[in-house]
């Protein structure tokens, strides 16, 4: 009886372990969603950053739905690992395309050595409903 | 105590010599000898139970079926996250809820460029499509083009850089072959398609809402910019 007792817990122990190493691995950089809303407007997002020197170069690409999307208002941070989990944003930028596909890109000099990346929020609207969508780009060091 | 005197009574009442008799006779049979056939059986079974390995062997089948369980459930766990990570070609396809994200295979012995040293651009746009936005950083090239409601997006991207975020909702993949021997991998919704491949040095992606071949087309005409 004790023997079947400690078998099931270490089923149900080894169950959960799975479960939480995989999902610590997708949110490891923000807070979990909750509650994640299905992509009404937006068809494909990216976001890139690159270093020449000091100098980081910040890319997003935001690809709408052309029956659907009248504006898409784009942010993009640029933020450093500081450990823990924890990003600290040193720079951000702001545009509004009135198209469906936006491309925006940005540069910043003198960024301090370290691990940045760059995280993309895309408002996009269809009329005057719209949806926020947040993506990261990999991680680029200077 | 009670109950032990009714029993008494009770068998008191159901003995008698008859049922004695009988008793007695078969006290008195032979004792039972077993047949050598079971007597072999028996001794092969005391030897087999001294060997060292008679509880491995025994248990073997409830080994067998504990990590076979346990196979089971280590794969429903993994499958009940919101992210499932598979490699789908030459791509890791990483599966969430609400969209899918998309990143390159980099091999470890492969040596690729960290950067975009050299552009390449489609051929054989058809007429009348013009430029209308273009954004580059080191390892990334993005250029659009459009013509009335038509649009063509080329990306260009070095293998460490990619990372795509695609709708999954009602979104088809799939997997073309062609004559070149390049694999593309197809994600498309409705009339629109999104055309990724990999050409051993660089990932590129044709995003359009042309025809699905006409797209295919495209993708093939990319060739290094002159």
């Amino acid at each position: 009886m004790k023997k079947r007792i400690l078998s099931a817990l270490t089923m149900v122990v080894m169950m959960f372990a799975c479960s939480i190493t995989a999902y610590a691995d997708v949110y490891k950089q923000d807070p979990p969603d909750p509650n994640p809303t299905r992509y009404s407007y937006t068809l494909s997002l990216s976001s890139n950053l690159s270093f020449s020197g000091h100098t980081a170069t910040c890319k997003s690409v935001v690809r709408g739905d052309p029956n659907l999307v009248t504006k898409i208002e784009l942010t993009q941070c640029l933020e450093e690992d500081i450990g823990g989990g924890w990003w600290y944003r040193i720079a951000s930028w702001n545009k509004t395309f009135y198209n469906f596909i936006a491309v925006y890109t940005t540069t910043k000099s003198n960024v301090p050595s370290g691990t940045y990346h760059v995280r993309t929020i895309a408002k996009v609207y269809s009329g005057s409903n719209f949806e926020n969508i947040a993506i990261y780009s990999v991680t680029a060091s200077c | 105590m009670q109950c032990n005197e009714k029993f008494l009574r009770a068998l008191e009442e159901v003995y008698d010599e008859q049922f004695d008799e009988y008793m007695s006779s078969i006290e008195n049979r032979q004792p039972h000898e077993f047949s050598a056939q079971h007597e072999k059986k028996m001794e092969k079974l005391i030897k087999l139970r001294e060997k060292p390995y008679y509880r491995f062997v025994c248990t073997a089948g409830r080994r067998a079926a504990c990590i076979i369980i346990a196979v089971i459930i280590f794969a429903a766990a993994a499958m009940s996250v919101k992210a499932v990570r598979k490699a789908v070609f030459r791509f890791f396809t990483s599966i969430f809820s609400n969209h899918i994200v998309v990143s390159a295979c980099c091999d470890p012995d492969a040596e690729t460029p960290g950067k975009v040293l050299e552009e390449y651009c489609i051929t054989d746009l058809p007429e009348g499509f013009e430029l209308t936005q273009s954004g580059r950083t080191d390892d990334s090239v993005t250029i659009v083009y459009n013509r009335s409601d038509k649009y063509v997006m080329f990306e260009q991207c070095t293998k460490q850089a990619f990372r795509m975020y695609i709708d999954n909702e009602y979104t088809k993949s799939e997997e073309c072959c062609a004559a070149n021997g390049v694999k593309y991998s197809v994600y498309s919704k409705d009339a629109s398609s999104t055309i990724i491949w990999d050409n051993g040095t660089y990932i590129f992606g044709v995003t359009s809402n042309l025809d699905k071949n006409d797209a295919l087309e495209l993708c093939k005409s990319t060739k290094l910019k002159k």
